[in-house]
């Protein structure tokens, strides 16, 4: 099994990203689990024909510990086991603080025995900003960390930010990076830019998606571009890195 | 008052949810317990240190320093702005890292409150660093009351940490050795427990408060079997079973005939050999007859701080012919406690059940004031003109038949000379 956690700035197309490659490995016959880690619950939507699982938070609150897991999962496209952490009303509470009691819980109730997914993606809402939102970098959590960027200057601020964070913890046993997906956004000279960056990092670019309005036609139809069409050059993107990181297991030190 | 948003009949308590349950709890009368930081201190050779804000320490530092660790907590105070930019992690390593060099404990507990717990804090980092300057062993632990409802509780989250100090240890099954577990005071000296175990040839009975240090406590990776005296140590047994193979059982600290004979039936169960009980059980039915005989008749409230289930001393009693009708309770009841809760429903159903810590009991008392005998203190606290008996963790502790007996000869004493409630409270140090 292997756990990676996917970061970046926000709405620079992480759980797009997330979901396509969920939908690749599941199609190539692993087995895989997908937790989004944002209040707004959108992270699993296009792996279930647009609508969300119920929230793991918003279930402890209305009914108190699920007796069974099948409670917050719903299986979404290509047999991935779809999970929704949830969060508090916008402007209240605290997310991070939400995330570690859904993380805790899962592990409490043994998910990862009961569903064994071969790969198991945590799609994290955005930037490390505190304390909570780093809970799946540590240690027990994910294995690898990869950025979803662009070449644009405030999504290389983030990444650079998340980079840092990671370094910062190396005493932690925190998760490793795994490297970068570039999500472009047509900009000139983009994968030039996103590789010095990562040479800069010391890390590498594991794929690169190119801006396709294919992707965004079958998200209307609440489906990744895998399962739309898996034929399509972009899917193929998608199919190689569900093969990068279906690789992660038996690497180290990727970064 | 209206006394019925505080009862409930005791055929009508089927589920948690029918329990008068208190949105705004009074300050609860569930004396006798203990907190995380005196369960922490259980395991020899340790000192406890607890960060946080001052306000949240107190409370743990009056109740250390009336146990008598004043040598062994240390308070840590650090303010808001320390924890919510994160520097407090500084703070709490060069804090221990002091501490650490003034004790020779082989041991510092790290507690943390509801602050660093909702923070979500990680101190692995720091853990690790003092782990390796100190060469003492660092176990986080949280007193972290906010998570009541949704996780174990602190002090059993506590206790259940101490399996750190097992999980390593090179197991070799020793047939004479058995575990008793979740007890804070020892069994009282030359207990029944005792003599049957060594009938059965387990003659080292491992208790952690009587480890005088770790290498003792690690005997009881050894045992044969461990037998669970309270709720509390379910998690680490059930730890020690599953990663150790040490066969377990739960069967807690009971006052009625039968429930005895069944707990000595799981013992025997767990440790694969048959316990010799049979002289003990009649020995004991035959003493009690004469000590019952003038309590027949009398009204009894059972409260929840004794050492046991109020539900079971109760369910016993009925059957010896005392007019139990009244328990006190709160909204812990514990799982095992529904199936003698369904018991005493077929024997008594009548019986009223009341939420010790609604606020709309409190001040009440003229509605016990027929209850002659009070079990617990805080069934004292309400039943004014009743004799008192503790049967509290902090007096002696006896298990099987002897427990029986000794309840009914603790029930005479209360009735020919009464100790007042308050007094036994305070003489304790049960209010802090």
């Amino acid at each position: 099994m292997i756990k990676v956690a996917i970061y970046g700035k926000g709405g620079i197309g992480k759980s797009t990203v997330t979901s396509s490659i969920s939908a690749a490995l599941g199609l190539e016959g692993y087995s895989v689990m997908q937790l989004g880690c944002d209040p707004k619950t959108d992270s699993t939507i296009n792996l279930l024909g647009g609508t969300a699982p119920q929230p793991i938070l918003q279930y402890l609150q209305d009914n108190g510990r699920p007796e069974s897991l099948d409670a917050i999962v719903k299986r979404g496209f290509g047999n991935v086991a779809c999970l929704e952490v949830g969060g508090p009303t916008p402007g209240v509470g605290c997310f991070g603080r939400g995330m570690l009691t859904a993380f805790e819980l899962l592990d409490e109730m043994g998910a990862y025995d009961v569903y064994k997914p071969d790969v198991v993606f945590y799609d994290i809402l955005a930037d490390v900003v505190c304390g909570g939102i780093a809970v799946p970098m540590r240690e027990g959590f994910a294995d690898k960390v990869c950025i979803v960027t662009s070449g644009e200057k405030m999504s290389l601020l983030a990444a650079r930010n998340i980079v840092l964070a990671l370094r910062n913890f190396a005493d932690r046993n925190y998760a490793e990076l795994g490297g970068l997906i570039l999500n472009c956004r047509d900009m000139a000279d983009e994968v030039e830019r996103v590789e010095e960056f990562a040479h800069e990092m010391k890390t590498s670019i594991i794929g690169v998606i190119p801006r396709d309005t294919a992707i965004h036609a079958f998200e209307e139809e609440g489906k990744t571009i895998v399962e739309g069409n898996r034929e399509l050059s972009t899917s193929a993107r998608f199919f190689d890195l569900a093969r990068t990181i279906s690789n992660f297991a038996g690497q180290q030190n990727v970064a | 008052m209206d006394l019925n948003q505080v009862r409930v009949r005791v055929e009508h308590l089927r589920d948690k949810s029918d329990f008068p349950f208190a949105p705004l709890e009074g300050v609860g009368p569930n004396l006798a317990g203990w907190g995380v930081i005196e369960t922490c201190l259980l395991l020899p050779q340790s000192v406890a240190v607890m960060a946080g804000p001052s306000a949240c320490l107190r409370h743990s530092a009056f109740m250390a320093h009336a146990r008598g660790f004043t040598d062994r907590f240390h308070m840590l105070c650090l303010s808001e702005l320390d924890m919510t930019l994160g520097n407090h992690l500084n703070k709490v390593e060069q804090g221990l890292a002091d501490i650490a060099a003034q004790h020779d404990a082989k041991v510092i507990f790290l507690i943390v409150g509801c602050p660093d717990y909702i923070l979500g804090t990680d101190f692995t980092g720091v853990i690790k660093r003092l782990e390796a300057s100190t060469g003492k062993r660092i176990i986080l632990g949280a007193m972290a009351p906010i998570t009541i409802g949704l996780k174990e509780s602190p002090f059993t989250s506590a206790y259940t940490s101490f399996f750190e100090f097992l999980k390593h240890e090179p197991r070799v099954p020793d047939n004479g050795v058995i575990n008793l577990l979740g007890t804070f005071m020892p069994l009282s000296d030359s207990g029944e427990l005792y003599s049957v175990l060594a009938a059965a040839g387990m003659d080292e009975v491992v208790q952690i408060p009587l480890c005088p240090d770790l290498d003792t406590f690690t005997r009881m990776a050894h045992a044969r079997a461990s037998v669970v005296l309270h709720p509390l140590a379910n998690g680490l047994s059930g730890k020690m079973e599953k990663e150790m193979g040490i066969p377990t059982c739960f069967a807690p600290t009971s006052y009625g005939f039968s429930t005895i004979r069944e707990q000595y039936v799981k013992i025997a169960k767990a440790v694969g050999s048959p316990l010799d009980i049979d002289g003990l059980e009649q020995a004991a039915r035959q003493a009690a007859e004469p000590l019952l005989t003038d309590l027949r008749g009398k009204s009894v409230a059972v409260g929840c701080s004794i050492n046991g289930s109020s539900f079971e001393l109760a369910l016993f009693l009925i059957e010896c012919g005392l007019e139990v009708d009244t328990i006190f309770a709160r909204g812990t009841i514990k799982p095992y406690e529904w199936e003698l809760l369904a018991r005493l429903r077929a024997v008594k159903p009548d019986i009223l059940v009341y939420n010790a810590s609604h606020p709309a009991l409190c001040g009440q008392t003229d509605t016990f004031d027929q209850v002659k005998i009070a079990y617990g203190v805080d069934a004292g606290i309400f039943c004014v003109n009743a004799a008192n008996v503790p049967l509290s963790r902090y007096q002696e502790q006896k298990y099987g038949f002897e427990a029986t007996l000794w309840m009914l000869e603790q029930t005479h004493e209360a009735l020919n000379h009464p100790v007042s409630n308050y007094d036994w409270i305070y003489g304790h140090n049960f209010l802090i």
